[in-house]
């Protein structure tokens, strides 16, 4: 199997505003995990758990206090589009169209025009934008800001997808409409996905295994594997293991931490 | 505006301009002291012959606006970048925090003197005092629209691969253009109305020169002639100017 992520005893402490000087606030601790190649990984996790720092580590956004964080076997220790984020706000550059938008990077990284025109063409038509190229953010929907942030970040061929809550914002039709679109994407490009939610049935629907996080310490409760077969589509909610896993999740969400064990 | 108020701001504009009328031309307000619109008129047409004070009308025009776009222009080239460079840098927002939050709030005109005192009565004291009193607009709503980039749109930057100077360029400049375009703005308006207060450093020339030069021989005529005259040139930049932020900020859909 491809390792494409590994953490290993990975931690992250803040400075704690209203404590003792020094005194530092553990936001994830202990995380240890490795992602496959392929692989669709979903955290769930109650707010404050952790879950977006441990993105944010992964991102290059910050650095972790101690442990190891590789990616593909380097070290991360800045930002990279081989890592490339889906924010939860539609983070796109207003004054630049889809199409500009989309190729910002390869075309400052210089590559060649007619290297990353075509592929920009590609992910646009992936996502369903091949119509909208030359719109500006503001006249697009939400969830079209979303598939535009997916096709920027698929434009880089990104070794992992770092996905942070990004349809959290949608009204549960267009949700759903996403979830169908990234199964879709993921069939055609296979990328490996970090993906972030504090939605279960989500979790459950997109991911290979659902990672479920507790809070104090910020660290991983439990894996659960989703057997179902892809490509899946949302029949398969009604399945019993599917309720089964959901229930068992959602409880494993609620419990004290002293109980959990 | 929206159409179905534009008439109503045709109307009110009428109504001034008959209630003028009226009390000039009936005699109930004496024309040495408020004149009637025909005068103005005639004392137009005349400027346009004749000139003022020896120069043509269009040349008191020509050197107010060079007076006002030289400060102007000046204030942006230099008060945009190092606004941009104050809004990015801790340090240098530091360093200039003290020089600026002292001048800033002391009115231009109160300079005046000292500008002469230093710089004599050409131009450069006057394009100097415009330049000045910009400045501090352009640099502080520089600073300011650099500092209230959202955080994520730079990570976005960031995460796509960009270089510090790529950054710099390609996201926080068009990001923080919307308040460098409302400086730009708020400039353009300080500029014209100091070239008024900068003509009066010695001026042989300008519509300052020429309102004020005026009213001294009680010639009240020229004197509302060039004061029109500058409310007009005022309202045609400022039309420019939302012409070009309108076309530069598409954008932002408004």
């Amino acid at each position: 199997m491809n390792e494409v992520l590994v953490s290993k005893g990975l931690e992250k402490c803040f400075p704690s505003p209203g404590r003792a000087p020094g005194e530092r606030i553990k936001a994830v601790t202990d995380f240890n995990l490795v992602i496959e190649a392929e692989e669709i990984i979903c955290i769930v996790g109650p707010s404050g758990c952790g879950k977006s720092t441990f993105l944010d580590m992964v991102a290059g956004f910050t650095e972790p206090t101690s442990g190891l964080l590789e990616i593909m076997g380097e070290e991360i220790h800045k930002p990279s589009p081989d890592r490339g984020v889906v924010f939860q706000q539609p983070v796109l550059f207003p004054w630049l169209s889809v199409y500009d938008n989309v190729v910002l990077g390869p075309k400052s990284r210089g590559v060649k025009p007619g290297d990353y025109g075509p592929e920009a063409d590609r992910v646009l038509k992936s996502v369903g934008l091949e119509k909208f190229r030359d719109h500006y953010p503001y006249q697009l929907s939400g969830g079209m800001k979303q598939r535009a942030q997916i096709a920027r970040v698929l434009v880089a061929g990104p070794k992992l997808i770092l996905m942070d809550e990004p349809f959290g914002a949608l009204d549960a039709q267009m949700r759903i409409n996403m979830h169908e679109l990234l199964i879709s994407v993921w069939q055609e490009y296979k990328p490996t996905i970090l993906f972030i939610t504090h939605d279960v049935e989500e979790a459950l629907f997109l991911a290979d295994r659902v990672i479920v996080m507790s809070h104090h310490p910020g660290t991983i409760a439990r894996i659960y594997d989703i057997p179902f077969e892809r490509p899946r589509t949302y029949g398969i909610t009604a399945d019993p293991r599917f309720a089964e896993a959901r229930a068992e999740i959602v409880e494993l969400l609620r419990a004290k931490p002293e109980a959990r064990q | 505006m929206t159409t179905p108020y534009r008439w109503y701001s045709i109307a009110s504009g009428a109504a001034l301009l008959a209630l003028w009328s009226v009390l000039t031309l009936s005699g109930l307000v004496d024309e040495r002291s408020l004149p009637s619109p025909v005068t103005l008129a005639q004392t137009f047409a005349d400027l346009l012959a004749r000139g003022y004070s020896g120069s043509p009308l269009w040349s008191h025009i020509g050197i107010s606006v060079f007076r006002a776009l030289s400060g102007f222009s000046l204030a942006i080239l230099i008060g945009v970048p190092l606004g941009l460079l104050i809004g990015r840098h801790k340090v240098l927002e530091a360093v200039f925090a003290p020089i600026i939050g002292f001048f800033r709030p002391i009115p231009p005109i109160a300079f005046i003197t000292l500008f002469v005192f230093y710089f004599g009565i050409g131009e450069g004291p006057k394009i100097g005092l415009i330049f000045m009193a910009c400045l501090w607009y352009v640099v502080l709503n520089s600073a300011e629209g650099v500092r209230n980039i959202p955080d994520l749109i730079i990570r976005a930057g960031e995460n796509i691969g960009l270089t510090r100077p790529q950054l710099f360029f390609k996201v926080v400049l068009p990001a923080a253009l919307p308040a460098i375009m409302t400086a730009i703005r708020a400039a353009s308006s300080i500029s014209w109305t100091l070239v008024v207060a900068s003509e009066l450093i010695g001026a042989q020339a300008g519509l300052g020169f020429m309102i004020l030069d005026s009213a001294q021989y009680f010639n009240l005529p020229v004197t509302y002639v060039g004061i029109i005259i500058i409310g007009l040139i005022g309202l045609v930049w400022e039309l420019a100017i939302s012409a070009v932020q309108r076309r530069v900020l598409h954008w932002q859909g408004k």
